[in-house]
């Protein structure tokens, strides 16, 4: 008798594709050719491209020690799932777990951003540096710098430095850097020098765990960024936000645009940016990758003969690393959101997510998460959900824990659960 | 031979074991494998459909005519009265009876939708499949995949220790 099976081929395609890390981690017990294709690079991409996407959040929890931050660690949102209010904790952190804020506060940008690719997930903690895969419950810990930080600026610029994940498409390894401020002269921080750190992810095999190590790159970055504000990947680039109140040169006080870092030959460069009506407010915009393409989201001031004040999202075109010879990045305006409001030299909203059919946003100054219709070319905000209001499950344990009172703002990042290895 | 019967254009499904099913164009361009043909001009006779038997192929026919969108002369009078909620709601429950089939045929259905591209039966076998796999023991799932186990017992325990949390 024959008995009834499928070929290897279908139910890689039809079965493993559809079903969750964890059960994947399970299955690869069955046999060795489901070991083999769990672990093999395509399947993992195609994996990858199958999930939904999510949101990391991290309430930042003020201590009573003035000025420490502390965080129960990352939990998982399903935004899609609206109606869900409850995200589930996927690695537990406690103690001072961000690098220390100069005053705990709503008007105070968290010191340091987390930053994602591809399912890993890369936290700037306090004392060390950390790169998880939630979804595999893989973490690694990264060596500290090489060289010694210094603090520069004006004293709201909390940190030293500003990092970045992501995939270089060469090597198909994944890389982090570190942009840092590496001396500097006390009190006007005005004189400094920086320099840039990578750090290429080796993935371990059973029996040898290569080492990390940092190394310089072979030319210093040409602007220096701000500090605490995780790039932006996009296409094998990373992009930085240029910080112009730390121009040494006093003739120039407007920033060229973005500074971006190629992953593959890592040479610096700098994309234009958007053509707004207004000078564009650095600190207020964020750059983010949203369904493949690369968005800015600007604030526009208010104008006594406009509406209101709005924020304006632009959607930058060309950015392929083989289009250079190419008519170069060509900014698109994509919407208009307004509904909340601008302050001048805050963190404006930040696109985190999108759907078919609507883009979510974060908001920082007054901490809640608005959705933007994008069938609509110019829409206006909803509120969509005030994330005071989420409520965290512990699965370990079984508790509901609500931090409403003391949280003084949310550490938020796109997530994909995946199977990159760590 | 592709012929017309009430104004709707025929198209004749061979299996390989000498059946002929006729059916309205409409419906076996729910497969995207066909409807390539189709539009290819590779489909003025009989299309041959490979490996598939003429069991199968009937109830994938039979899937393809329960699902066909219904527009048209005679999809209209039924649309206009029925709200879109609940013809999804009645064909979620033919579905569920559709499917109550055993494990070779559900496996030849898999195997039939993937070759002739028909994303909603690939969904609904799959996703039935994975629904009866999901929770059960490596056991369960070797034999009910007909999958054999080739780890030596320290191996599959040294697997196992790598991702032990998944198994609690």
């Amino acid at each position: 008798m024959i008995l009834p099976c499928l070929p290897l081929e279908l139910v890689a395609a039809h079965i493993l594709l559809r079903l969750p890390v964890e059960t994947l981690l399970r299955f690869r017990c069955v046999c060795k050719a489901w070991r083999d294709m769990v672990d093999d690079a395509s399947f993992r991409r195609a994996h990858l491209r199958r999930q939904k996407p999510c949101l990391l959040i991290s309430p930042q929890i003020v201590k009573t020690l003035p000025g420490e931050v502390t965080t129960g660690g990352l939990y998982l949102w399903v935004w899609e799932e609206s109606q869900k209010k409850e995200a589930t904790l996927v690695h537990a952190m406690s103690g001072p777990s961000f690098l220390p804020r100069a005053a705990a506060g709503p008007w105070e940008v968290a010191a340091h951003d987390l930053a994602h690719c591809d399912g890993l997930v890369l936290v700037p903690a306090y004392s060390a540096v950390h790169l998880l895969n939630p979804a595999t419950r893989r973490a690694v810990t990264l060596p500290p710098s090489l060289h010694r930080p210094h603090v520069v600026g004006r004293p709201r610029a909390i940190g030293h430095q500003a990092l970045g994940l992501g995939l270089d498409p060469r090597s198909n390894a994944y890389k982090v850097a570190r942009f840092s401020y590496r001396s500097s002269d006390k009190p006007s921080g005005r004189k400094y020098t920086m320099g840039m750190e990578v750090l290429t992810i080796r993935i371990p095999t059973v029996d040898h765990h290569p080492p990390h190590y940092w190394r310089e790159t072979s030319t210093p970055p040409p602007y220096p960024v701000m500090p605490g504000r995780t790039a932006t990947f996009f296409k094998g680039s990373l992009f930085w936000t240029i910080d112009e109140s730390l121009f040494q040169d006093a003739t120039t006080t407007v920033a060229p645009g973005f500074m971006r870092f190629r992953l593959d030959d890592e040479s610096f460069g700098v994309t234009p940016p958007p053509p707004c009506r207004r000078r564009i407010d650095y600190q207020a915009t964020t750059l983010s990758e949203l369904s493949g393409e690369l968005c800015l989201c600007v604030p526009q001031e208010f104008v006594p003969d406009q509406v209101d004040e709005s924020y304006e999202l632009w959607v930058c075109h060309g950015m392929d690393m083989d289009d250079e010879q190419g008519q170069g990045p060509r900014w698109e305006r994509r919407h208009v959101i307004v509904g909340y409001p601008v302050f001048q030299g805050l963190r404006g909203l930040r696109p985190m997510a999108a759907s078919n059919d609507s883009i979510l946003l974060y908001g920082g100054t007054c901490p809640c998460l608005c959705r933007c219709d994008r069938r609509t070319q110019e829409t206006t905000s909803r509120f969509y959900a005030d994330v005071h209001h989420l409520r965290y499950h512990h699965p370990d344990t079984g508790t509901l824990v609500e931090y409403k009172k003391n949280v003084c703002d949310f550490n938020i990042t796109p997530y994909t659960p995946s199977l990159v290895p760590l | 031979m592709a012929t017309r019967e009430a104004g709707k254009k025929m198209i004749m499904l061979k299996s390989p074991d000498g059946m002929e099913f006729e059916v309205e164009e409409a419906v076996a361009m729910e497969s995207q494998t066909i409807r390539k043909m189709i539009e290819d001009d590779c489909a003025d006779t009989a299309i041959l459909i490979p490996n598939i038997n003429s069991k199968i192929l009937s109830r994938v026919i039979e899937y393809c005519n329960k699902h066909v969108p219904t527009t048209g002369a005679t999809g209209a009078a039924a649309s206009d009265t029925v709200a879109p909620a609940a013809l999804a709601e009645d064909l979620k429950i033919w579905d569920a009876e559709f499917i109550k089939v055993n494990r070779a045929t559900r496996f030849n259905l898999i195997q039939a939708a993937s070759y002739l591209n028909i994303k909603g039966l690939l969904d609904l076998t799959s996703q039935t499949t994975i629904d009866t796999i999901s929770d059960n023991s490596l056991e369960e799932i070797r034999s009910f995949l007909s999958t054999k186990n080739d780890y030596l017992p320290e191996e599959e325990q040294t697997i196992r220790r790598e991702n032990q949390w998944a198994f609690q």
